[in-house]
C-alpha cells in the first residue's frame, strides 16, 4: 500500500519544511493540513494536496485523515489547542487505522532547569504553560500508545533555520539593528541549537524505523555552543561589525523599562486588535508610532531571555543515535549559512 | 470606441456579483451597498449556494443563485470575482450575452484570451472593465504625469518591491497549489506590471524572470525587464515583508514612494533638491479607491461614463505576464535544496 502522510500544522515553520522534504523524498506521498488557507502560500509552491485541518475540530481532522497511513502532528496553538488538538488527532488516527504517528513535542517539558537531560529524566515543565501543555500531549501519546497506536514522540531543542521567526528572523534583525546586545555574563548558557532539517531528518527516520514505535527521542544538534557564541557566529555571518560589549546594568534597565511597554502593547492588541488595525491603516502618524514601538519592543531583551541565555543545560540525543542511527547533518556553521542566505533573499535584512 | 449602455440611466441597473469569495465580501458588496437602490436589485452568484445566500442576506441583495448562466438574461452588469482561471470563460459568456463586465485582476491567464474578450466586448457593444484600481491612486497618476511631462527626463530605471506574508482571508483553496497554477506574479504582479506598462507607455521586454514555483503557485517572483533605455526590476513575495516601495529614476529626477501611501510621492531632483508631493485624495484606505472604480463601472452600465480601466488598457501587462511565465526559471534556493543532504 502506498504510504500517505498527513502533516498537521503544515502552514508553520517546522510543518512546512516537513511537507517540503517528504514531498521531495516521495512525490505524491504528502497531504498538507492547514488550519487557515492563508497559511498555505509556502507549501502551495509544491504540487501537494492541501486540506483544511483544524485540530480543534474532530470533523475537520477526520476528513483530513481519510486514506492516510501515517500522521506527523506539528499543529500547535494555545494550551487548550495543544492538548485537545492532540487528543482529537490521536483519536481520529486510531479510528482511521493509521499505522504510524509522529508527535512533535519539545524539551520545554523539562522546564528551565540546569544540567544534563535524557529521555529518562522525568519531565518537569514548572509554570511554563507551553511546556506544561506539551507534557500533557505526551501523556496522551502514552495513553493512545497503550491502546495500540504506533506513536513516536520527538522532543526537538531550539529549532532554527529559514522561516523561524523566533530563533532566526528576530535575532538577525536585532543584531542588524545594532541596538540589541547582551553582556557576556548573561549569555554563557548553553544554546542547544538544532537546524530545522535535522528535525525533519528525525521525523523521516521515525516514520520508517520499527524501533521508533512507542519511544520518545530528544533531537538536538551536534554542537553545544553558548548563546554568546551563537550570537557572534550569526553576527559574523551577517557581515555586521563586531558585537559591542554591553553593560549588565544598562541591559537590565532597558529590559525593565520595556517590560510595561511590552505588557501594555500585548494587552491592547489582545483586547482591541480590530480598532488598532483600523487606526494603523488610517493614520500615518499612528502607523509610524506603532512601527517604532514594535521595533523597540523586538530589540529589547525580556527578563525571561536573561534567564534562558544563562542556563547551563544540555539535552542529550544519545538515544536517537543509538536506536535510530540518527546523526545531525548540519553543523551550526552550515545552519547559519543557509539561514543567512534565506534571510537576505527574503529581504529581512 | 466603446459604445455605452442601452440601459436607461434613470432606473437602477441589475448587477450580478459572480463569485462570493473574500474579495466580494470585503470590497465589492460593501461598495455596492452604498447604493441601496442597486443593492436591492443585485444578485449574488456562487456555486456554493449557501455562501451566496449568506452574502445576499448580509448585504441586502435581492436573491442568490448558484449558476451565473441563470442571471445572464436579467443582469445589466456583472462583477466577475471567480478564481482567475475562470475569468476568461465566465467573462466571455457574459459579454456574449450583452452584459457589461467588471472583471477582477488579472483579466485573463493569457494575452490571447484577453484579446478575445476585448474583441467580444467590441462586437457586442458592451463594456469590459478591469479592477486594476491601483491606477486610481493619486500617486500612480502623479508618477505617470511626471514621466509624460518629461519632469523626470529620460527614464533609466524603474523598480518595485512588494512583499508581505499572505494573509488574505481566502475562503477556499483556489489560491494555491498546482490547480491554481499562478501565484504572486498574477496576484500582486497584475497591479505592478500594469503600472509599469502604463507609466512607461508600453510593454517592456523580459530580460529574465525567475520564481520559486516547484509545480505549484509561486510565492516569490523576480523580474528584470527593459524598454528602450529603461531597465527595471520587480520583486514580489507572499512570504515576507519587503520595504514595499517603488522608484522611477530619470535623467533629471527620481520619483519614489511607498506602495500604500497613495497620496504621496517623493521627488528628488539631480540637483539634490527633494520634494514631498502631497496629493489630494478623499480616500482614507486603499479600498476606497476600489470603491471609486466600482462607481465608475455603475456609471458605465448606466451609460454615464467610459471605463477608467478598460480591458484594452491592461492588455500590455497581460502580455508581459504571459511572457514572464513562458520564460520562467526556478530561482536559486540553497536552503530549500538542502533536503538532498538529509539522505533518502
Amino acid at each position: 500500500m502506498t504510504r500517505r502522510i498527513l502533516v498537521t500544522g503544515a502552514g508553520g515553520f517546522i510543518g512546512g519544511r516537513i511537507v517540503e522534504v517528504l514531498h521531495e523524498l516521495n512525490p505524491g506521498s504528502v497531504r498538507a493540513g492547514v488550519r487557515r488557507w492563508s497559511s498555505a502560500a509556502r507549501i502551495g509552491r509544491l504540487p501537494v494536496e492541501i486540506v483544511q485541518c483544524d485540530v480543534s475540530s474532530a470533523e475537520s481532522v477526520r476528513s483530513a485523515m481519510k486514506g492516510v497511513t501515517a500522521v506527523v502532528h506539528c499543529a500547535r496553538g494555545d494550551a487548550t489547542t495543544n492538548i485537545e488538538g492532540t487528543r482529537i488527532v490521536l483519536d481520529e488516527a486510531q479510528r482511521a487505522g493509521v499505522e504510524r504517528v509522529v508527535h512533535l513535542s519539545t524539551v520545554a517539558v523539562y522546564g528551565r532547569q540546569e544540567g544534563s537531560f535524557t529521555e529518562a529524566t522525568p519531565s518537569a515543565p514548572g509554570s511554563d504553560p507551553y511546556g506544561s501543555s506539551k507534557e500533557q500531549t505526551e501523556e496522551l501519546c502514552a495513553e493512545y500508545g497503550r491502546r495500540g497506536l504506533a506513536i513516536t514522540v520527538l522532543r526537538p531543542t531550539i529549532v532554527y533555520g529559514p522561516y523561524s521567526d523566533l530563533w532566526t528572523v528576530e535575532f538577525a534583525q536585532r543584531l542588524a539593528a545594532g541596538t540589541w546586545f547582551l553582556p557576556e555574563r548573561y549569555t554563557q548558557g548553553t544554546c542547544n541549537l538544532v537546524y530545522v532539517d535535522d528535525v525533519v531528518k528525525a521525523v523521516v527516520i521515525s516514520l520508517r524505523h520499527e524501533k521508533a514505535i512507542g519511544q520518545t527521542f530528544i533531537i538536538n544538534g551536534e554542537e553545544r555552543p553558548t548563546w554568546n557564541e551563537y550570537f557572534h557566529a550569526l553576527n559574523d555571518a551577517l557581515g555586521l561589525p563586531p558585537l559591542r560589549p554591553a553593560s549588565a546594568m544598562r541591559s537590565r534597565i532597558k529590559a525593565g523599562v520595556m517590560m510595561p511597554v511590552r505588557k501594555t502593547a500585548k494587552f491592547i492588541l489582545k483586547r482591541f486588535q480590530p480598532l488598532v488595525m483600523k487606526v494603523y491603516q488610517r493614520s500615518k502618524v499612528a502607523k509610524s508610532l506603532m512601527r517604532h514601538a514594535e521595533t523597540a519592543i523586538k530589540n529589547s531583551p525580556t527578563a525571561g531571555e536573561f534567564e534562558l541565555y544563562s542556563l547551563r543545560v544540555s539535552y542529550e540525543e544519545q538515544k536517537a543515535r543509538e536506536m535510530l542511527a540518527y546523526r545531525p547533518t548540519f553543523s551550526m556553521r552550515d545552519g547559519i549559512e543557509l539561514s543567512v542566505a534565506w534571510l537576505r533573499d527574503f529581504r529581512y535584512l | 470606441m466603446i459604445k455605452l449602455s442601452t440601459h436607461s440611466g434613470d432606473e437602477a441597473p441589475v448587477i450580478a456579483l459572480i463569485g462570493c469569495g473574500a474579495i466580494t465580501e470585503a470590497l465589492h458588496l460593501p461598495a455596492l451597498a452604498r447604493h441601496p437602490e442597486i443593492m436591492a436589485k443585485a444578485v449574488c452568484v456562487d456555486p456554493n449556494l449557501a455562501r451566496a445566500n449568506a452574502m445576499a442576506t448580509k448585504f441586502g441583495a435581492s436573491r442568490a443563485v448558484a449558476r451565473y448562466q441563470d442571471v445572464m438574461g436579467d443582469a445589466d452588469g456583472a462583477i466577475v470575482a471567480v478564481p482567475p482561471k475562470l475569468h476568461y470563460p465566465v467573462t466571455m459568456d457574459l459579454l456574449a450575452a450583452k452584459v457589461h463586465v467588471l472583471c477582477e485582476k488579472p483579466l485573463t491567464d493569457t494575452a490571447d484570451q484577453a484579446r478575445g474578450l476585448i474583441a467580444k466586448a467590441q462586437q457586442m457593444d458592451v463594456a469590459l472593465c478591469v479592477n486594476n484600481y491601483r491606477r486610481l491612486y493619486p500617486s500612480s497618476i502623479k508618477v505617470r504625469d511626471l514621466i509624460a511631462a518629461g519632469e523626470l527626463g529620460a527614464v533609466r530605471h524603474l523598480e518595485f518591491f512588494w512583499g508581505e506574508q499572505f494573509d488574505w482571508p481566502a475562503a477556499s483553496s483556489t489560491y494555491f497549489g498546482a490547480a491554481a497554477g499562478r501565484g504572486v506574479l498574477a496576484d500582486k504582479g497584475a497591479h505592478v506590471l500594469d503600472l509599469v506598462c502604463w507609466w512607461l507607455g508600453g510593454k517592456p521586454e523580459v530580460v529574465s524572470y525567475e520564481d520559486d514555483s516547484m509545480g505549484g503557485t509561486e510565492a516569490v517572483a523576480a523580474l528584470h525587464f527593459r524598454l528602450n533605455e529603461c531597465e527595471g526590476v520587480v520583486r514580489l513575495s507572499w512570504l515576507s515583508r519587503y520595504p514595499n516601495t517603488f522608484e522611477v529614476r530619470g535623467d533629471h529626477a527620481t520619483a519614489g514612494g511607498r506602495l500604500f501611501d497613495w497620496d504621496t510621492v517623493d521627488l528628488k531632483r539631480t540637483s539634490g533638491r527633494k520634494q514631498k508631493l502631497r496629493l489630494a485624495s478623499s480616500a482614507k484606505v486603499p479600498q476606497d479607491l476600489g470603491k471609486d472604480l466600482l462607481d465608475n463601472f455603475l456609471d458605465v452600465v448606466r451609460g454615464r461614463a467610459k471605463p477608467v480601466v478598460a480591458g484594452s488598457d491592461v492588455l500590455p501587462s497581460i502580455e508581459l505576464l504571459d511572457e514572464c511565465y513562458s520564460r520562467r526559471t526556478r530561482m536559486p534556493m540553497p536552503w530549500y535544496d538542502a533536503w538532498r543532504r538529509i539522505g533518502n
